[in-house]
């Protein structure tokens, strides 16, 4: 179930995330766990085994989300998928769905939004992600790798998705994710610091921050000055208690929005991220948009 | 150490013949009246001994030190009284005395509260007492050559001290039994008893284990010296009872305060002045350390006057440099000063009136209400000596007791010797205690009303015991029987007090009223800032050391009684003026002083008061500097020193204060637009029937751990959550208007005249909807409209493409509004942004 990292032995990159891993196996034969719901099909948990818990999966269908790369597995209970750049591997231990799309075989992989931020933002009604296939995304704060596995699905083979990471124990499972998906591109190194790996990256069309720092602004501003390209595009995760866990948390996004304007990253739009994250805010935006052409 | 040697030597046989208080009380004050006064004196020398032994045997650490407090005490009176060896000795000796009594105090405070609080307050109040002590000392070695007047401030600021120990600690009492044994005889008998009576009280208080017993034993002390002083002249009772009731009631502030606070009390008073100033949250205990300086500063004030009779300006200053951080300690230091240098009458006057005040001083915070009480208690018993020290006590005890009978059990005690007064007062106390004990708590909560009251109570009961001593009978037992009541609304008595206190002194109490009254409201306000409330005690104890004063000027104490008397029932600007014409030393101090501090005694003073107060309400530390500024002008430059040392280390706490905890985000300074002012998921559009709208359900009611643990069920996968939509539920910042944001109008309903309903009637927020992408407020464009132009038209206008917020608004209102045209606003906005309407002028 966890063969992701299997291969680093013992320690599972996602001890601090694996909850759920050991979850899974669990609740293979799990179906204790939906018997009040009815059969184990209900869900994505019901899995027989586990490896495919939508197993019989002929009363799931997959259809494409709003944003282009991103699935919905609509069945009795909708999920939210990507459609898996390895098949036959679970990166954290999440559900596989495999539907036959007439004589090819597709695999998608459960997105669960408690999990990832962007799944989080995508289910909570963000307009835009502007991640999509065939971009080039510098994910800042990958961690272990989880969100960054599915948007390696989202931008799948023609993508890139520059992973930086500061933690090397949570950089050694991005490493072991990026050794699967060749358009992952794990970079170990302080995110304050762009100059020390600024050979290892191109230009940007996307930035996604999920660094929760007190000075994230900051951050993703020098990133956008050095890698992201004029009208590209940032996606912010803000988490209020690392900024200022004493200002009301609606204060801490404004003044993360007003630090933004004054570093040429002009915000379009912000989404809570309640109920799955506390007092966590997602603000998309554009680095240095074009002047508008007047007619 | 030889004066605690030779007070011993002759009280002791005295005092095992009485054997401690009860005895003292029954047996020892008919022996005390009908024997006479020589007899008197020895008794109440021995049973402040006694007591000092008493205190030191019931806490084992603490005992060591009241011996050595006494005994460095009555170094310091003999100090005193032999002019030359005064300046070194005593000061050492008065701080070692202060410590012990704290320790005591503590002891008790153990035994009636958590012993760990109690203990840590103790220690903070030692550390205190240790400085007002050295204060004292030094006062005392200036005051030394007037070693016949001090002899006489001494015992006042003994049974000063003796009453404060009774509420707040018994440290106080321990300092006063010193003071008393350095004393001459008859004043030391005085004192003693009422020393003994603290120390009884103390020692029924710890058994109770709760504060309230203590408080009580404070009031009972306050009201029972007053009754004691009302039996003595036999005046009207009725507002004599009056005053006692408020005492009683500001007994009960004081117990609730002591149980409650009492640990904050202790450390803030070490910090004392300082900690008045720092924090907010420590106004409460500032308030109370506030009133143990003053207490301190009290009982050192009274010797350093005694001694201060050659050297007044250097006592005050001393005294103020002590009192540094609490300036009303300094300020009740001076005006114990300068009730010795004026004379034993004054002093007894001095006395009486305190005794009413000192228990309003007591509620509002045990040290002043001590201090004050004490001061009452001792001017009692030194009148009583001097005048008729073996009637008077035997008498005043007698009436006081049968009273306090009455209204508790607790009288018994109180027949303890010739300060049969003091006695009574702690009885009184003890009743006070147990129905204080309910209402105490609601004082501390209250604690700045408390104190206010306190500080005005005391001020009147300053005055009210003027009255009283005239028909003091009545009043005690009206007092014993009301304290219990009194208690449960510490402001009402306080005002109930000053208003007695008023009727009863009439138009010399008005004045008194008057400057009470001030202070009380002036108390209010610092009580809050913390200094206020020692400022109010401080104010009070002035007020009796004026009076003291003023008495003392009239000549010897048995004739200053009756002087005191008089000059009481003189306005209290006559009082105050006879102070200061009876000794141009003194004088000048005096007056210096007491205004400095916030007198409230005199009317005159009142006026004062009410600026010291009101530079307590501004600031605690305003306060104190003005104190302190009064005290360095007449103090010597060591008293500056001092203050300043004392300043530098309050000031430094304070600029703590101002600065704020670090934050990142300063939430005032940021506008929060009201579309994403509510970050909740309910508030965010499309939340119903949204795929998180279970987990809303549970994760809402959850935050920290439990939030944890819920989302990481959820984490499994076990969460079904429905269909997903993919509605696009975000906030947009460019579209103001899309989530309902309705811009500031520039024309308002009415603007557009009766019988239009307004923009959003019209239907302009579709339209606004619809159109404006674009908030930039331009300041001249020129949006082409032509009469009721459609969009298209609109879309030409060249310069505001779209057109901005304002053209969008003043379009529409006049292509809509029948007869918008015609308003001036209208107009002008048309006119601004060019808008052709045709049909319109």
């Amino acid at each position: 179930m966890r063969p992701g990292f299997s291969p680093r032995g013992g320690r599972g990159g996602f001890g601090d995330r694996g909850g759920g891993r050991g979850g899974f196996g669990d609740r293979g034969g799990g179906r204790g766990g939906f018997g009040d719901r009815g059969g184990g099909r209900g869900g994505f948990r019901g899995g027989r085994g586990g490896s495919f818990g939508r197993g019989g999966g002929k009363k799931v269908t997959v259809e494409p989300h709003r944003h282009e790369g991103v699935f919905i597995c609509r069945g009795k209970e909708d999920a939210l998928v990507t459609k898996n750049l390895v098949p036959g591997e679970s990166v954290y231990g999440e559900k596989r769905i495999a539907v036959e799309d007439g004589e090819a075989k597709v695999e998608y992989r459960a997105w669960n939004p408690f999990r990832s931020k962007l799944a989080a933002a995508i289910l909570g009604g963000i307009d835009q992600i502007h991640i999509k296939p065939g971009v080039r995304v510098l994910y800042l704060g990958a961690a272990s790798g989880t969100t960054v596995s599915h948007v390696s699905d989202i931008v799948g083979p023609e993508g890139l998705v520059y992973a930086v990471e500061f933690s090397h124990r949570s950089g050694r499972d991005l490493i072991n994710v990026a050794k699967k998906r060749t358009n992952i591109i794990p970079v170990i190194e302080d995110a304050r610091h762009p100059h020390k790996y600024r050979m290892l990256i191109g230009m940007v069309d996307v930035i996604f921050a999920d660094v929760a720092q007190p000075d994230q602004s900051r951050i993703v501003a020098l990133n956008a000055h050095n890698f992201l390209k004029n009208g590209g595009h940032f996606v912010i995760s803000i988490k209020a208690n690392c900024i200022d866990s004493t200002a009301a948390p609606e204060a801490v996004f404004a003044a993360e929005v007003k630090k933004m304007q004054q570093e040429n990253m002009k915000p379009q739009e912000q989404l809570t991220l309640e109920p799955y994250e506390r007092d966590h805010a997602v603000v998309v935006g554009i680095y240095r948009p074009p002047p508008k052409a007047k007619k | 150490m030889a004066g605690r040697r030779v007070v011993p030597s002759d009280l002791l046989p005295l005092v095992l013949g009485f054997l401690r208080q009860h005895r003292f009380d029954r047996a020892a004050r008919a022996f005390a009246r009908e024997a006479g006064v020589a007899d008197q004196d020895p008794n109440a020398a021995s049973l402040l001994d006694v007591f000092d032994h008493w205190l030191k045997s019931p806490a084992g650490k603490k005992r060591k030190v009241a011996p050595n407090g006494p005994s460095s005490k009555k170094e310091s009176s003999s100090s005193s009284e032999s002019s030359s060896d005064e300046d070194e000795g005593p000061p050492a000796k008065k701080p070692a005395v202060k410590p012990a009594p704290v320790s005591k105090v503590s002891v008790k405070a153990d035994t009636a509260k958590k012993a760990a609080k109690k203990q840590l307050p103790p220690a903070k109040k030692a550390e205190s007492s240790s400085e007002d002590s050295s204060d004292d000392s030094d006062s005392e070695e200036e005051k030394k050559k007037p070693a016949q007047k001090g002899a006489k401030p001494q015992a006042k600021p003994a049974n000063h001290k003796t009453q404060p120990q009774k509420k707040k600690k018994k440290e106080s009492s321990s300092s006063d039994s010193s003071s008393s044994e350095d004393e001459t005889p008859k004043q030391q008998t005085p004192k003693p008893v009422a020393a003994k009576t603290s120390s009884k009280s103390a020692g029924s208080k710890a058994a109770r284990v709760t504060p309230k017993v203590a408080n009580g034993k404070a009031e009972s002390s306050s009201s029972s010296s007053s009754s004691s002083e009302d039996s003595d002249k036999g005046k009207a009772a009725p507002v004599k009872k009056a005053v006692p009731k408020k005492t009683s009631k500001i007994v009960k502030p004081a117990a609730a305060q002591a149980p409650s606070g009492k640990t904050k009390v202790p450390a803030k008073e070490s910090s004392s002045s300082e900690d008045s100033s720092d924090s907010s949250e420590d106004e409460k205990p500032a308030s109370k350390t506030k009133p143990k300086p003053a207490l301190y500063s009290a009982v050192p004030p009274p010797q350093t006057a005694l001694s201060k009779k050659g050297g007044v300006a250097k006592a005050p200053g001393k005294k103020a440099e002590s009192s540094d951080s609490s300036d009303s300690s300094s300020d009740s230091s001076d005006e114990a000063d300068k009730t010795p240098k004026k004379g034993a009458a004054a002093k007894a006057a001095a006395v009486k009136t305190p005794p009413t005040p000192k228990p309003a001083a007591v509620a509002t915070k045990k040290a002043e209400s001590s201090s004050d009480s004490d001061s009452d208690s001792s001017s009692e018993e030194e009148k009583k000596v001097v005048k008729k020290p073996s009637v008077k006590s035997p008498s005043t005890p007698i009436p006081a007791k049968p009273a306090k009978a009455a209204a508790k059990a607790g009288h018994a005690k109180k027949g303890s010797s010739s300060s049969s007064d003091s006695s009574d007062s702690e009885s009184s106390e003890d009743e006070a205690p147990a129905k204080p004990a309910v209402k105490p708590v609601p004082p501390a909560s209250k604690k700045s009303p408390a104190v206010a009251k306190k500080a005005q109570s005391s001020s009147d009961s300053d005055s009210s015991s003027e009255e009283e001593k005239k028909a003091p009978p009545t009043k005690p037992a009206g007092k014993a029987a009301k304290p219990g009541s009194k208690p449960c609304t510490p402001g009402p008595k306080a005002s109930s007090s000053d208003s007695d206190s008023s009727s009863s002194e009439e138009e010399r109490k008005k004045p008194a009223m008057k400057s009470a009254s001030k202070p009380a409201g002036s108390a209010r306000a610092p009580l809050k800032k913390k200094g206020v409330a020692a400022s109010n005690t401080s104010s009070s104890s002035d007020s009796s050391s004026d009076e003291a004063e003023k008495l003392k000027p009239a000549g010897t104490p048995v004739a200053g009684l009756k002087a005191k008397k008089e000059a009481q029932n003189n306005s209290s600007v006559s009082k105050k003026k006879p102070k200061s014409s009876s000794t141009p030393v003194a004088k000048s101090p005096t007056v210096k002083k007491p205004a400095g501090i916030s007198n409230s005694s005199s009317s005159e003073s009142s006026s004062e008061s009410a600026d010291e107060e009101k530079g307590k309400a501004n600031g605690g530390v305003t306060k104190k500097k003005r104190a302190r500024e009064d005290d360095q002008e007449l103090a010597t430059p060591e008293n500056k020193n001092k203050k300043s040392k004392h300043k530098t280390p309050h000031s430094f706490p304070k600029v703590k204060q101002p600065s704020s905890p670090f934050r990142r985000v300063r939430e005032e300074e940021i506008q929060v637009d009201n579309r994403v002012a509510d970050n909740s998921f309910d508030a965010k559009k499309g939340a119903a029937g949204d795929w998180g709208e279970r987990a809303n359900n549970v994760l809402k009611f959850t935050k920290g751990k439990s939030f944890r643990h819920e989302k990481t069920k959820k984490k499994r996968g076990s969460y079904c959550g429905g269909t997903i939509s993919t509605q696009v539920n975000s906030i947009k910042f460019e579209r103001l208007w899309e989530s309902g944001w309705t811009p500031t109008p520039l024309l308002t309903n009415s603007d557009l005249g009766p019988g239009n309903s307004g923009f959003g009637a019209i239907g302009l927020s579709p339209l606004l909807c619809h159109m404006g992408t674009k908030t930039r407020s331009c300041k001249s464009c020129s949006a082409f409209l032509e009469g009721n132009a459609s969009q298209e038209k609109m879309w030409r206008s060249p310069a505001c493409n779209p057109p901005c917020l304002t053209a969008l608004f003043t379009w529409w209102a006049l292509a809509q509004a029948p007869g918008a045209h015609q308003h001036s606003a209208l107009k002008s906005a048309a006119y601004r942004h060019t808008i052709y309407i045709r049909g319109i002028q």
